[in-house]
């Protein structure tokens, strides 16, 4: 049989196995409204404001994670393949990690891993 | 054909269950484990040693009353916990856990699926799970969870690469990403934990930030954040968060165990399979063991170590590995 129709059967029974749980608290517990139940746990006090959307200060490290990943994923057919490649293709794979380490250094250089 | 079929589903329900038994004698190992650090018993009360627990915690946690704070956004806050479940039980399917089996004609392998990007496909499963943590920290609409689910993502970007590039060594060594091919090659070259000793060390610390444990455990940070994304949630689907935390424990271990550790691989007076779960149990010790010794990091410091400690050292090592398995050095 193939692999993927078998992978996707079990994600299609996780999905059901997890969904199912998720509501057996709705379906089996009590349901007695009132109170401040709906208001949200903020230590004791009541809510002040709606949670306002803010621009968090890692936007650009985020930017650059997907760059890096990307080109790491290309890495790994490369990887896999190596040893039939011998030399010559440890050598043109060397050339691309130059340009990825150029580009790492100067993004440290610059400070595009700091906080802020 | 349908010998096929049933073989399939009876290792659909066999892994179900034991990912569920797993994550519930988990739950209880750790807790009696960080009593005994601590000094005191643990949980002892409900059956033989407290074999019971986690029965009784499942039951309570069923009947409780299911409450949504008045401006969740409902959809998403019912979504979340079914991602996060679903992202830790998906992995699973690629990890083989003991030798294929010979019967009745058939040669069954003892994972659901052994696609030949085994590794990369539980790579891309496992990482889904920080979508339960974000959105679920978003749809809560209470401000320690929002913040619980930004430092999720925070961490994410910040030990994702290095983690990608630990595991590459492994590759370059066994020639394939098919987990049963990676043990096969340490059955023929010996286990990695060895020559890939950084590669290793550096894989153990982002698989705890993966499942989000102390020194990780910046998202639920209970002495700053209430319990961080999931302050909001109740009953069932708060559960579902701990199955989640538990079974990604499970997860990572067998992948620590299969990448590492030789996965099935033993002296033959024990079956395959039995190997395989006594390293999956020692890999879980030393994920209580860390979480009972480390304080908690910053986050932004967790930043900077991520991409100028780990990254670097893991890319080096990597190389290095290159230049030897293609004959240049």
């Amino acid at each position: 049989m193939n692999q993927y129709i078998a992978l996707l059967i079990y994600l299609i029974v996780s999905v059901l196995v997890v969904l199912s749980m998720s509501f057996a608290s709705e379906m089996l517990g009590p349901n007695v409204p009132g109170g401040l139940k709906k208001l949200t746990y903020e230590s004791g006090i009541v809510p002040e404001a709606p949670v306002g959307y803010f621009s968090v200060r890692f936007y650009r490290v985020a930017m650059l994670f997907m760059i890096f990943d990307v080109a790491i994923m290309a890495l790994y057919p490369w990887a896999t393949t190596l040893s039939s490649l011998k030399a010559h293709g440890f050598y043109n794979g060397l050339a691309f990690f130059a340009i990825m380490a150029v580009a790492f250094v100067y993004v440290w250089r610059k400070g595009g891993f700091q906080w802020h | 054909m349908i010998l096929e079929i049933v073989v399939l589903v009876v290792k659909i329900l066999l892994l179900v269950a034991i990912l569920m038994g797993g994550f519930a004698y988990t739950m209880l190992l750790e807790r009696r484990l960080l009593g005994f650090f601590q000094l005191r018993l643990g949980p002892n009360r409900v059956g033989p040693g407290g074999m019971l627990q986690p029965i009784a915690d499942a039951l309570k946690m069923m009947l409780k009353e299911d409450m949504m704070p008045a401006g969740a956004d409902s959809f998403v806050y019912r979504l979340a916990p079914v991602i996060a479940g679903f992202a830790a039980l998906s992995v699973d399917a690629v990890i083989p856990f003991g030798a294929p089996i010979h019967l009745l004609g058939l040669t069954i392998s003892l994972d659901i699926a052994n696609p030949s990007i085994g590794l990369l496909l539980a790579f891309a499963l496992s990482s889904l799970g920080v979508y339960g943590i974000v959105l679920g920290g978003w749809a809560s609409q209470n401000k320690y969870s929002l913040l619980g689910g930004i430092r999720a993502t925070a961490q994410i970007i910040s030990y994702e690469l290095a983690m990608g590039l630990s595991v590459m060594g492994v590759l370059l060594m066994s020639h394939t990403a098919n987990l049963e091919g990676i043990v096969l090659a340490q059955k023929a070259q010996g286990w990695f934990w060895l020559p890939q000793i950084v590669p290793f060390l550096i894989f153990m610390v982002t698989a705890i930030a993966e499942t989000n444990r102390t020194p990780f455990d910046l998202p639920e940070a209970e002495s700053e954040l209430v319990a961080g994304y999931h302050t909001e949630y109740s009953g069932m689907r708060f559960a579902l968060y701990y199955v989640a935390e538990y079974i990604n424990m499970i997860t990572q271990s067998g992948l620590i165990v299969t990448l590492f550790f030789g996965g099935w691989l033993g002296p033959s007076f024990l079956p395959p399979i039995i190997w395989y779960f006594i390293k999956v149990i020692i890999a879980i010790f030393v994920f209580v063991w860390i979480r009972a010794t480390l304080p908690r990091f910053r986050y932004d410091k967790l930043m900077s170590f991520g991409w100028k400690i780990l990254l670097p050292i893991a890319f080096l090592y990597f190389v290095g590995t290159a230049a030897f398995v293609s004959g240049v050095l």
